[in-house]
């Protein structure tokens, strides 16, 4: 797979699942041994608990991950003393997690561990600067089970999304959904012209906004005026946009939504025929949770959702085994999605 | 309010002192917790004395050195835990060992700094055999393995287990390799009761350095509020009431002990508290943020009653809250905030002030004030060497009781000798006590009709002792002064309101004429 040499141009890599049972391990394992020889240190670790030896929810057999001499591994305390595999601890946290401190250590043998890591994406950022210190090149972040947070291009550089017949067993189900979350992560960045040099060099920077001052707002919804301006709108939730309705596009037409985007927002922005060519934009795909219909609703209206970090993914890996025992023809499988998608799909059990 | 953690949130000004520390430790800020409300004179100058070498480092050592030890002092976890597990047959994991090694390391780089910067007032434990014991390849890093150094066998061992492990051809090669493995970590766990006994032999001292380290964290921290604040060094003045101020309930010996060390005087002398330029930290600096400055106090005050007088706004209640805080600060070993102090140790600082009382607990505020002096009343009784500070008894009633009330509280606080404060508003308070009065408003400075930010500005908060000028009375000009109309007016209070109450007092006085 011609994917595995993009990952060291990255500092971080994720890789997350659309559900259980997507092959995620089966991957991890696949880049880790590929990458075994490369000359680069590496550094594992994975966001909340995973690395079960049976899936709890399934009770299927998990692949465990393989790890060969000289990785950095950060773990918990219970998962690191039951490891088998020889291992030198480096340091260990003053926080702890429901499985006790996180422990990095570096592995001194071939063997195998179960990976946990810290609870938020928070920890889990400031974990991948301090790898700086063992000279890591990239730090893989092993995403739990259906969660695809530590893909947001705030905590990670890269992504490798996994799908399969887990997610549906039903081909032309479960391409429809990988489709509708690959259209997310593609979603197009906002263009601030704040950015650009020679509007630096103009001078006309300090009055406009850019990419960085959007980041930094934390909580509420604001206004995007036409001159790149930003305008608290002071609603203090979305359940309160209707007594707000007028005040909502007095700045113009683009919304910044510093939280999660929902069904019920795209829903409330439509209904309003007042206005075509609406923009929102939310800080990355990881904020938007909303149903297909309701999104392709939004954007048929002639409204845009755009981000402000976009994601870099490297591939897209699918396991055509579901928990259930029946196996999707592969080359099916591979072939739909990557017609669909215009992009590179691997079967993850054929390498 | 045996320990600090009991009076954080309960002693106003306390939480602020609190949070301003720059503990850089876990073990700093849990030993902060643990700090005991002391009374003997020798554990309280201790502490004082160490805060005082520990400031005169960071006004003279060098400021990146001192840098360095905070941080090494930020890296200390407190691995009390795993220390007190180190028991005769118990086994210490890797984890524990690293925390072990680590913590050796960390105090062998927080002694070289210390002699650095030549600071001779504390002393270590000598660990060096720890550090020697789990480093055997002397890299000098805080990193842990069971190092092949520790055992020609396991080196054999793993070299076994590699080998097989390269050359896995059929089920027989496997089950090998999985004896070779079992093989290592058998070894391996040898290898950890060794050490596991030997650094038993350190458990004491490892724990002394880390009770010395938390120590430190404090004292430093403590000192950098003392400079930032710039706070003073206390003094401490042994108190009249020479064997109650000690007793203590289990611990008679403790009385016998202090008369011994500290050779007290005359029982039958007076010791006063007194501070020069007293001012209160959170508030100063709330001030300080608004562009205004905090004006300090004077003041002192023996083993009996004090009256405080004075007009509205005129800092008493703030006066009362500062003096409690810092008694307390000066008992739970901090410097004060005041230029100059002498305090007497008590055994019990007791307050009634309004808002800590509960209406929750379902009593209206004189019930519930009342309860408090009560308490008072009765640990005086009891002999408690104490400091009493009581705003404004009996304010919720009508004068007449009121003035009663505040008349017979200063009589059973004299009889008792309580080291006490009581502020009132009552006037024909006529028992025996010592009476003082807040200066009040500097009515001639008004160039301009003052407001409500820049009265303050006029106010003088200092206070003035007043004398009887009869037996057992005052004169008019020393009565309580009646300036709430006039405050009430800066603060552009209704003038009706106003108005009509000024007639009424004007009618008030023809009255008591006729």
């Amino acid at each position: 797979m011609p994917f595995v040499d993009e990952i060291l141009k990255y500092k971080s890599l994720s890789i997350v699942g659309l559900g259980k049972n997507t092959g995620k391990t089966e991957c991890l394992n696949y880049v880790l041994r590929r990458l075994e020889h490369s000359g680069h240190t590496l550094a594992l670790t994975s966001i909340g608990v995973d690395g079960e030896m049976t899936d709890r929810v399934t009770g299927t057999a998990k692949p465990e991950i393989e790890l060969y001499k000289d990785l950095i591994i950060i773990t918990s305390e219970k998962h690191f003393r039951q490891k088998s595999i020889d291992a030198e601890i480096l340091d260990i946290s003053a926080k702890s997690t429901a499985l006790g401190r996180l422990i990095t250590a570096r592995t001194l043998s071939r063997g195998k561990v179960m990976m946990s890591g810290p609870a938020d994406t928070l920890w889990l950022k400031q974990l991948i600067v301090q790898m700086d210190a063992y000279e890591v090149t990239t730090t893989i972040v092993d995403g739990a089970i259906s969660r695809l947070s530590p893909g947001s291009p705030a905590v990670t550089d890269s992504m490798i999304l996994n799908t399969g017949a887990a997610v549906s067993a039903n081909i032309p189900n479960l391409i429809r959904h990988t489709k509708f979350v690959h259209e997310l992560i593609k979603l197009p960045e906002v263009d601030f012209p704040n950015d650009k040099q020679d509007l630096v060099d103009s001078g006309m920077k300090d009055s406009m906004v850019g990419v960085h001052e959007l980041l930094e707002l934390s909580s509420g919804l604001y206004a995007l005026d036409a001159e790149f301006k930003v305008h608290d709108l002071k609603i203090p939730s979305v359940f309160l946009l209707k007594d707000h309705e007028e005040e909502l596009f007095k700045h113009g037409n683009t919304l910044y939504v510093t939280g999660a985007l929902s069904d019920r927002m795209l829903d409330f922005i439509r209904m309003q025929k007042v206005l075509n060519d609406i923009t929102l934009i939310v800080r990355d795909f990881t904020r938007i949770f909303v149903k297909p219909e309701t999104f392709r609703a939004f954007t048929s209206s002639g409204h845009k959702v755009k981000v402000l970090l976009s994601t870099r993914l490297l591939a897209i890996c699918v396991n055509p085994v579901s928990p259930e025992g029946y196996v999707l023809n592969s080359n099916e499988l591979c072939t739909g999605l990557s017609e669909a998608l215009k992009v590179p799909v691997y079967d993850i059990k054929k390498h | 309010m045996s320990h600090f953690s009991n009076a954080v949130n309960k002693v106003p000004g306390l939480r602020f002192i609190a949070d301003a520390l720059e503990l850089q430790s876990s073990a700093g800020r849990q030993h902060l917790m643990k700090q005991p409300f002391m009374l003997l004179p020798e554990e309280i100058s201790l502490q004082l004395d160490m805060i005082e070498a520990f400031r005169e480092l960071l006004q003279t050592g060098d400021s990146k050195i001192i840098t360095d030890l905070k941080h090494a002092l930020s890296e200390i976890h407190d691995i009390t835990g795993t220390l007190n597990s180190l028991k005769p047959d118990f086994v210490l994991d890797d984890v524990g060992f690293f925390e072990i090694k680590r913590f050796a390391l960390i105090t062998d780089r927080i002694k070289q700094v210390l002699q650095q910067l030549n600071f001779t007032a504390v002393e270590f434990r000598d660990t060096i055999e720890v550090v020697l014991l789990l480093d055997p390849d002397k890299q000098r890093v805080p990193h842990f393995y069971i190092y092949n150094s520790y055992s020609e066998r396991l080196t054999r061992l793993r070299k076994r287990y590699a080998d097989l492990v390269s050359n896995i051809k059929s089920q027989t090669d496997h089950d090998e390799a999985d004896d070779a493995r079992i093989q290592c970590i058998e070894e391996e766990d040898t290898v950890r009761e060794e050490l596991s006994s030997y650094l038993l032999k350190y458990k004491v001292d490892l724990l002394e350095n880390l009770a010395l380290v938390a120590d430190i964290d404090l004292w430093l921290a403590k000192a950098g509020l003392a400079v930032e604040f710039n706070m003073c060094k206390p003094e401490i003045a042994i108190p009249s009431k020479g064997e109650n101020a000690y007793r203590d309930a289990d611990t008679e010996s403790i009385s016998s002990e202090v008369k011994r060390r500290s050779n007290l005087p005359n029982p039958l002398d007076t010791y006063y508290t007194s501070y020069i330029q007293l001012f209160n930290p959170s508030i100063a600096e709330a001030l300080k943020q608004r562009g205004r400055q905090y004006q300090p106090v004077d003041i002192e005050f023996g083993d009996e009653p004090n009256l405080i007088t004075g007009a509205n706004m005129g800092g008493k209640t703030v006066l009362l809250k500062t003096v409690a805080l810092a008694q307390y600060l000066f008992q739970f070993g901090f410097f004060v905030p005041a230029s100059h102090a002498v305090i007497v140790p008590v055994e019990q600082i007791m307050t009634s002030m309004e808002d800590e009382q509960s209406e929750l607990q379902g009593l209206s505020s004189f019930a519930a004030e009342m309860l408090k002096i009560n308490s008072i009343i009765i640990a005086a009784r009891a002999g408690k060497s104490m400091l009493a500070l009581i705003d404004e008894p009996a304010r919720t009633t009508n004068p007449a009781e009121g003035q009663a009330i505040v008349n017979s509280l200063i009589d059973i606080l004299d009889a008792n000798s309580v080291r006490s404060l009581v502020t009132t508003h009552y006037s024909g308070i006529t028992s025996t006590c010592r009476r003082l009065k807040v200066a009040g408003l500097r009515t001639e400075e008004f160039t301009s009709h003052p407001t409500i930010e820049t009265i303050n500005d006029h106010m003088d908060y200092s206070l003035i002792e007043l004398q009887p000028v009869t037996e057992g009375g005052l004169s008019y000009e020393d009565e309580v002064p009646r300036e709430a109309l006039y405050i009430a007016a800066i603060l552009n209070v209704d003038a009706e309101l106003l108005e009509r109450a000024a007639c009424y007092i004007t009618k008030e006085r023809i009255s008591s004429k006729h």
